[in-house]
C-alpha cells in the first residue's frame, strides 16, 4: 500500500494502481478514451491528465493518469486549471472534425465524448475549418455499421479485437488526422454492402459496447431507443450455462438492448453474441398462454387457473408413481428446480430435466451448451436426460408433466437418427400430457396447458457451469392472469394430493 | 578556422571512403583502442569528453549509454543508430554514410561495444539509397576483413568479442525519425512512438535493452577514443565540446554542409562560411535546427551562438544543427505554413491533439495566407499550439507547435498584416488546392520561386549541392 494525496485528500490504496483508478476509488472517474479497464493502458487519448508531483524530487508536472502509477508521496491534482486545461484543449481537439451528430446518434445519452465534453468542455470551438467528411454508413458484417466521421480513434475496438479475442480483424488505415479504422480491405466478393470485409466472431457486439462514441453501433439497436429512455435491470443471461452477467435494457415493455455488466470471476466486461442477440423471442408476447387451457371435445378452452388444476392433478393423479414421465426444463431455476424435485418426491416420479448434448464452446465465454442452470439442477437431484433416453421413457409412460420453456425446443433440438421427434409421444392421444411452456402446444397428447414464464420475467437464481449462484431479476412484464412456474408446480401438486382429499370430502 | 575532424577525410582530394583508405588514414585504430579497454571505460571516455547527442535533443552520449542495464543482466542488447534523418532542413548524416562510410562504421562497433550489444541497426531514411548504398558496401568491406560477424581476435583487432551490423531502410514516414518509433518500425510495424517509460535502455527493441544513438554522435566517437576526451574539450564550448556538422540552406549564397564548432556565431555561419544571405539581400529570419526549432527574426540570430544553450537563450533549440535562412522577401506566414503542411502530413495520428491540431494550425495558416483569414485566427494559432505542447508521447507535436508559436510571437505583425488586407502582402498568388485539400506541391515542385526554394523541405531535394558544396569547403 502506498499513500498519496488526491485532492489534499489522503489516501492509501494498494501498489501498482494507477492514478486514474486510484481517482475513480475516490467516486470521481476522469475522462478517458483509450483506456478500457479490459482491453489496457494504451496512453494516445491523452485526456485523462492530471497534475502530479512527485515521487521524491518529480517536479509537478501533467501526466496522463491511465498510465501514471501510484507511488509513496505522490501528490495529484485532478481538478487544478493546469490539469482541466489540458484535457479541455483534448477535447476540443477530438470535437473539432466530429461530426455532432447527436440528435440522430445511438450513442447520444451514453457517449463518453458527450459526457465528459459536458462535464469539462467548452461550450464553444475555436475551429472555423470544414469538418472532415468520410463515409457515415461503413456495413462490417451482421451485427456492426461503422460511421467513420465520429470515430474519435481510440482504437478499443482494434486492441479489443487483439488482445480480448486474440482474433486481430480490426486495424487503422492511413496516417495523422487522415487515420480510419477499418477491416482489412476486402477480397473480390467478399465485401460487405459497402464493400468492406465483414467482422466474424461471436464477439462483436462487444466492440459496440467499448467504443466510446457512436462510431460502432449495432445494427440491431439502431434508431430503437434512446439511451435515456431505456430502463436497465442487472440480470444474468441464460442462453449457455456461463451465466454473464447482463443489463436487460427495455424500453416499453419491450428488449430493446442486453448489454455485459462487470463480473470479475465469470464474464469480466463481455458477452457473446449469442446471449446478447437472444431476446427477440421474448419480445415476441403474441401466442402467449395466459391462463390454462384444457382439451375439451373439439378444441382447446380457457379455463381458470382452479380449473385447470384441478384437471392436471385428476390426471397425474392417475398416473402417480414410477411411471409419470416428469420433465423440467433445463431453463428452470433453483427454486423451481426444489419445487419439482418436491412434486416428484409426492408423486413417486424420478426427476429429471432434457440435457441435450453439449455443443461447440468458442474460443472465449460461450460454453456450448444450451442448459443455463445444468449445475444447479443436477445438484437438486434432477437427473440430465438425453432427448433419445426421454423418448425411451415415454413408451412406459401413463402420464407427462413437461415444465419450463424452452423444454420442447431443447427436447427436439436434435432429431434422432431416423428423423423422427423426440416429442414424438406427445402425439399420442393415449398418453395425456400437462405441459407448462409459454405458448400453447396443441398436440393429440396434451391434455392441460399451463402459462409459463420466460427467464426475462423470472426472478429467482441459477448456478453457472463454474458453480457460482446467481440472480436473476425481471426486466419484463409478466403476461397478466400469468403465475410463476414455481407456484404452478407448487400447485400442480397441491391439486394432485387434494384429489382424494376433495372426492372423500365430496362423499 | 577551427581544427576539424569529422569532415577531414572527405574534403581531402580523392578520397573515395573505402575500407584501404580508411585503414590508411588512421581507420579503425579507435576500435583497436575500444577492444583494449572494458566497455564501461569506453563509456567513461565518451562521458568525460561531454559529447552530445546530435540527432536534435543534444542529451549527453556517454550518460545514456550508462542506462543501459548492468553486464549481469542476461538480456540481448541492442545498438539502434538513427540515420533517418527526417528534419527538414537537415542533411549532414547523409555525408558522412556516403563519404566516409567506415568511419560511421567504427563510430557504430565501438558504441555497440561500449553497450555490450552484439547487434547494431542502422535505420536509414527511405529515400537515402546513396546512404544505404555505400554504408552497405562498407559493412561488406569491414565483414571481408574479419572485423563483422567474425570474433574480433581473428581480424587482429583484439577481443573476443564479435559484432553484427544491419542496415534497415524506412519508408519515408518523418515519425520514424522518433527513437521508440524507429524500433517499432525496425520490428516491422506501423511506425508509432511508444509512451516512456518504460524507457529504451530497459525496453526497446524487441523489448530488449537498446540504446539509439544519431549517426554523427557516434561518427565522433572514434575521434574522442584516438585523440582523448580532453582533445575533445578543446573544441567548441564547456556545456557543448566538439564540433557538428552544420547543414545550412535557404537564402544563402554558399548552401551546404559545414563542420563547425559548436558556440559558433550563427551570423559567423551566415555570413562567413555560407557567403552571406544571396542576392544582397538582409536576413529576415533564421530557423536554427531544423524545421522544429521555430523562426527567430535577425536581430535574435545576430548575437545568437549555435549550441544547445545558445539557441535555447534565443528561445529556439539547437536540434539537429540544420540552419535554414530565410531573406527580407520572405513571406514568414507562407513559410509557417508550409512547416504546417509537413507536420500535417507527418503527424501519426495517435495523440489527438497532434493528430487534429496539425491539421488544425495547417488549416488556419493557409487560411491567413490566402486572404481568408479571421481577426481571431491568431490568438487561436497561439492558443492551439499551446495546447499542443508538452502533452503527447513523442515531441512532434511541440515540433509542429513551436514554429507557429515563434512566428507569432516574433512576426505577429504580418500575421495580422495578412488578416486586415485579406491578401498576402508579399503577392502570393492564391494556392491552388488539390483534390484532397491538403497539399500545396508547387513548393515541390517550383524550385525556382524564391518562396518555394527556402523551405525545399527535405534535404534529399538538394543533395547534390549538399554533397558539392563539402567537396568545395
Amino acid at each position: 500500500m502506498v499513500k498519496v494525496t488526491i485532492d489534499g485528500k489522503q489516501v492509501e490504496v494498494p501498489d501498482k494502481t494507477t492514478v486514474f483508478e486510484a481517482v475513480r476509488g475516490l467516486g470521481n472517474t476522469l475522462p478517458h478514451y483509450c483506456y478500457h479497464p479490459g482491453i489496457g493502458i494504451e496512453g494516445s487519448c491523452r485526456v485523462c491528465q492530471v497534475q502530479v508531483e512527485g515521487p521524491g524530487k518529480m517536479p509537478k508536472r501533467l501526466a496522463i493518469s491511465c498510465r501514471t502509477e501510484v507511488a509513496e508521496g505522490m501528490t495529484i491534482w485532478t481538478d487544478s486549471e493546469p490539469a482541466k486545461s489540458a484535457r479541455r484543449f483534448v477535447l476540443e481537439f477530438l470535437l473539432k472534425n466530429h461530426p455532432l451528430d447527436c440528435p440522430i446518434c445511438d450513442k447520444a445519452g451514453e457517449c463518453t465524448l458527450q459526457n465528459f465534453a459536458f462535464d469539462s468542455g467548452q461550450g464553444r470551438s475555436r475551429s472555423m475549418e470544414e469538418r472532415r467528411a468520410l463515409r457515415k454508413r461503413v456495413d462490417l458484417g451482421e451485427v456492426i455499421l461503422f460511421d467513420e466521421e465520429r470515430c474519435i480513434l481510440c482504437t478499443r475496438c482494434v486492441r479489443f479485437q487483439d488482445a480480448v479475442i486474440q482474433d486481430p480483424q480490426l486495424g487503422v488505415r492511413n496516417r495523422g488526422p487522415d487515420s480510419v479504422v477499418g477491416t482489412i480491405p476486402a477480397l473480390q466478393g467478399q465485401g460487405t454492402s459497402t464493400g468492406d470485409t465483414p467482422l466474424h466472431g461471436n464477439y462483436q457486439g462487444c466492440l459496440a459496447d467499448v467504443c466510446p462514441v457512436g462510431a460502432l453501433t449495432l445494427k440491431k439497436f439502431r434508431f430503437q431507443a434512446r439511451a435515456w429512455q431505456l430502463k436497465a435491470t442487472p440480470s444474468v443471461c441464460t442462453f449457455c450455462s456461463r451465466g454473464c452477467n447482463t443489463h436487460v435494457e427495455t424500453f416499453r415493455g419491450a428488449i430493446k438492448r442486453i448489454r455485459p455488466r462487470f463480473h470479475e470471476k465469470i464474464n469480466q466486461y463481455w458477452m457473446c453474441d449469442v446471449g446478447r442477440f437472444a431476446y427477440d423471442d421474448a419480445n415476441e408476447r403474441s401466442g402467449r398462454l395466459s391462463v390454462p387451457l384444457v382439451r375439451r371435445e373439439g378444441g382447446y378452452t380457457e379455463t381458470s387457473y382452479e380449473a385447470g388444476l384441478a384437471e392436471a392433478g385428476k390426471l397425474l393423479k392417475s398416473a402417480a408413481g414410477p411411471n409419470l414421465l416428469a420433465i423440467a426444463s433445463p431453463f428452470l431455476t433453483n427454486e423451481e428446480g426444489a419445487a419439482f424435485v418436491d412434486f416428484c418426491k409426492h408423486l413417486g416420479a424420478t426427476p429429471r430435466f432434457v440435457a441435450p448434448p453439449i455443443g461447440a464452446a468458442d474460443e472465449k465465454l460461450y460454453t456450448g451448451d444450451p442448459c443455463p442452470n445444468r449445475r444447479g439442477l443436477t445438484e437438486l437431484g434432477i437427473a440430465p436426460a438425453t432427448s433419445a433416453e426421454i423418448a425411451a421413457l415415454a413408451k412406459d409412460a401413463k402420464a407427462v408433466f413437461l415444465v419450463g420453456e424452452y423444454a420442447l425446443d431443447l427436447l427436439d433440438l436434435a432429431p434422432a437418427a431416423d428423423g423422427s421427434k423426440a416429442s414424438a409421444f406427445l402425439d399420442n392421444p393415449k398418453l395425456p400430457a400437462v405441459i407448462c411452456e409459454r405458448r400453447h402446444v396443441a398436440r393429440p397428447g396434451v391434455a392441460v396447458g399451463l402459462p409459463a414464464l420466460n427467464a426475462f420475467e423470472k426472478s429467482g437464481t441459477f448456478t453457472q457451469c463454474d458453480g457460482i449462484q446467481q440472480k436473476i431479476h425481471p426486466s419484463m412484464p409478466v403476461p397478466p392472469g400469468a403465475i410463476s412456474d414455481r407456484e404452478t408446480i407448487v400447485r400442480v401438486k397441491e391439486a394432485v394430493l387434494s384429489v382424494g382429499h376433495a372426492a372423500k370430502g365430496a362423499h | 578556422m577551427a581544427e576539424k575532424y569529422l569532415l577531414t577525410r572527405i574534403e581531402t582530394p580523392g578520397y573515395g571512403g573505402s575500407l584501404r583508405e580508411y585503414t590508411a588514414t588512421g581507420g579503425y585504430e579507435a576500435l583497436k583502442l575500444a577492444l583494449a579497454k572494458k566497455p564501461e571505460e569506453v563509456c567513461g571516455i565518451v562521458k568525460d569528453s561531454g559529447l552530445r547527442g546530435r540527432g536534435g535533443a543534444g542529451f549527453p552520449t556517454g550518460l545514456k549509454w550508462t542506462f543501459m542495464p548492468p553486464a549481469t543482466d542476461p538480456r540481448p542488447r541492442y545498438l539502434a543508430v538513427n540515420a533517418d534523418e527526417s528534419e527538414p532542413g537537415t542533411c549532414k548524416d547523409r555525408v558522412l554514410m556516403e563519404r566516409d562510410p567506415h568511419s560511421v562504421v567504427e563510430g557504430v562497433m565501438i558504441a555497440a561495444y561500449a553497450i555490450r550489444a552484439k547487434a547494431a541497426y542502422i535505420y536509414i531514411r527511405g529515400e537515402y539509397r546513396a546512404s544505404k548504398a555505400a554504408l552497405d558496401r562498407a559493412i561488406a568491406e569491414a565483414r571481408a576483413a574479419g572485423l563483422i560477424g567474425k570474433p574480433l581476435a581473428s581480424s587482429g583487432l583484439g577481443g573476443e568479442v564479435t559484432l553484427q551490423v544491419y542496415t534497415h531502410v524506412g519508408a519515408g514516414a518523418y515519425i520514424c525519425g522518433e527513437e521508440t518509433a524507429l524500433m517499432e518500425s525496425l520490428e516491422g510495424k506501423r511506425g508509432h512512438p511508444r509512451p516512456k517509460p518504460p524507457f529504451p535502455a530497459n525496453f526497446g527493441l524487441w523489448g530488449q535493452p537498446t540504446t539509439v544513438n544519431n549517426i554523427e554522435t557516434v561518427t565522433n566517437v572514434p575521434y574522442i577514443l584516438t585523440r582523448g576526451p580532453q582533445w575533445f574539450m578543446t573544441m567548441g564550448t564547456k556545456a557543448s565540446p566538439g564540433n557538428f556538422l552544420c547543414g545550412i540552406s535557404g537564402h544563402v549564397n554558399r548552401p551546404g554542409v559545414y563542420e563547425v564548432p559548436l558556440g559558433i556565431k550563427a551570423k559567423e555561419i551566415i555570413d562567413q562560411i555560407a557567403g552571406g544571405v544571396w542576392k544582397g539581400r538582409k536576413l529576415k529570419a533564421l530557423i536554427p535546427g531544423g524545421s522544429s526549432s521555430g523562426f527567430l527574426p535577425a536581430p535574435i540570430v545576430e548575437t545568437m551562438v549555435m549550441d544547445h544553450d545558445g539557441t535555447k537563450a534565443a528561445g529556439s533549440m539547437f536540434g539537429t544543427g540544420a540552419m535554414i535562412v530565410l531573406d527580407e522577401t520572405t513571406c514568414v506566414v507562407r513559410a509557417t505554413k508550409v512547416l504546417c503542411q509537413f507536420y500535417h502530413h507527418e503527424t501519426c495520428g495517435q495523440c489527438s491533439q497532434c493528430r487534429e491540431g496539425c491539421a488544425w494550425l495547417d488549416q488556419i495558416c493557409t487560411r491567413i495566407e490566402n486572404g481568408d483569414g479571421h481577426a481571431s485566427d491568431v490568438t487561436a494559432l497561439l492558443a492551439l499550439a499551446d495546447g499542443m505542447r508538452s502533452k503527447t508521447i513523442c515531441a512532434l507535436s511541440d515540433a509542429a507547435a513551436i514554429p507557429v508559436q515563434l512566428a507569432v510571437q516574433h512576426f505577429r505583425a504580418e500575421f495580422e498584416q495578412h488578416i486586415a488586407e485579406r491578401r498576402c502582402p508579399f503577392g502570393n498568388r492564391k494556392m491552388e488546392i488539390h483534390h484532397d485539400g491538403l497539399h500545396d506541391e508547387s513548393h515541390i515542385h517550383n524550385t525556382q520561386s524564391v518562396h518555394t526554394d527556402v523551405l525545399t523541405l527535405h534535404g534529399i531535394q538538394h543533395g547534390d549541392r549538399v554533397v558539392g558544396a563539402a567537396r568545395r569547403a
